[in-house]
């Protein structure tokens, strides 16, 4: 079975018959073959997609796409408790006259050990908005 | 086009109608691309959801350099390789046969499902026997052959898709029919195809 030959079939399958091609017994056993494989391509297959998928995949698109004041509410009070925890943190690790102890002032003063405090309550809030974010994100399920 | 043109505005306005439209108008391409290269059933509808959803994410920068169709298939041919990736470094099985290597899998699939007599003369199983053979041909060439019978695609919106050369896909096209063919003759009388 010659390239040229399975090519020539091709062609003439796909519309471009060459000129003066003549097709002997063998030609016309492939070309049978060939139409059945083409007919096999064409084949449309059975959907596994449900019948509302679109609508489900646009309310996961856009409740994605709308984080509203929740989002970014959530992301700010992480955000802000970050800096706090990072700084106490750095505050009981750095030596006592570093500009953080300086900063944190108001804090160290009292006497109190508020770092353990402060990273307690971030790991608290991060879970909280780990949750409200995947509220925020998973609604359109 | 300017259809198209139309729906991506009245999407990136916010209207989510028009997401579900674009969504219908091209889930079959995106279904079909995915059914026919990712091969654990149980992963399909996810991967088109994420195709859509990338969809939808990267909609604001498609400049219509290509057919919106294209560029969406193009997306498909990307989610499914990776999911593919994926599936193969191990973060996800895949409980279907693999089809990696699809070229050597064919002959697998002949061997294992050598039809008897009846066979020959049922033209249901005859298809089934050819949609597996398609199942294991190599992935450029299952994506191509999807986007240009299925789709109705040409060769170069076949290319843009899967990001290869024009003579590379018709290589694809070739190499896959050839293959399908072969495979076919090797298991059938013509005759009893025919019948």
């Amino acid at each position: 079975m010659s390239h040229d030959r399975d090519q020539a079939l091709q062609d003439l399958l796909d519309g471009r018959p060459r000129p003066g091609a003549e097709l002997d017994e063998a030609a016309r056993r492939e070309l049978a073959a060939y139409k059945l494989v083409y007919q096999a391509l064409g084949e449309e297959p059975a959907s596994y997609l449900p019948a509302d998928f679109a609508e489900r995949v646009t309310r996961l698109a856009f409740a994605r796409d709308d984080f509203g004041w929740g989002f970014w509410l959530l992301t700010g009070l992480l955000v802000l408790f970050g800096i706090g925890a990072s700084a106490v943190t750095m505050a009981v690790l750095l030596p006592a006259d570093s500009v953080v102890h300086a900063l944190l002032g108001g804090l160290s003063l009292r006497g109190l050990d508020l770092a353990p405090a402060l990273n307690a309550s971030t790991v608290l809030v991060t879970f909280g908005v780990a949750l409200g974010l995947d509220h925020l994100l998973s609604r359109g399920d | 086009m300017s259809d198209d043109r139309a729906l991506v505005g009245r999407i990136l306005a916010g209207e989510q109608r028009a997401f579900t439209e674009l969504v219908r108008r091209h889930q079959r391409l995106v279904e079909h691309m995915v059914g026919r290269l990712v091969s654990n059933p149980a992963d399909r509808a996810d991967v088109c959801q994420e195709v859509f959803l990338a969809v939808h994410r990267h909609l604001a920068g498609f400049g219509f350099e290509s057919q919106l169709a294209t560029w969406i298939g193009r997306i498909a041919w990307n989610a499914a390789l990776s999911h593919r990736r994926r599936a193969a470094a191990g973060v996800q099985f895949e409980s279907a046969t693999p089809d990696e290597d699809g070229e050597d899998r064919l002959a697998a699939v002949a061997d294992e499902s050598e039809p008897g007599p009846a066979a020959h003369t049922d033209a249901a199983a005859l298809q089934r026997e050819l949609a597996a053979l398609i199942a294991e041909l190599p992935p450029e060439q299952r994506a191509a052959v999807t986007l240009y019978h299925l789709h109705g695609m040409t060769v170069e919106e076949v290319g843009e898709s899967i990001g290869a050369p024009d003579n590379t896909v018709k290589s694809h096209l070739f190499r896959a029919r050839k293959t399908l063919k072969e495979r076919l003759l090797a298991r059938h009388a013509v005759e009893a195809l025919l019948s």
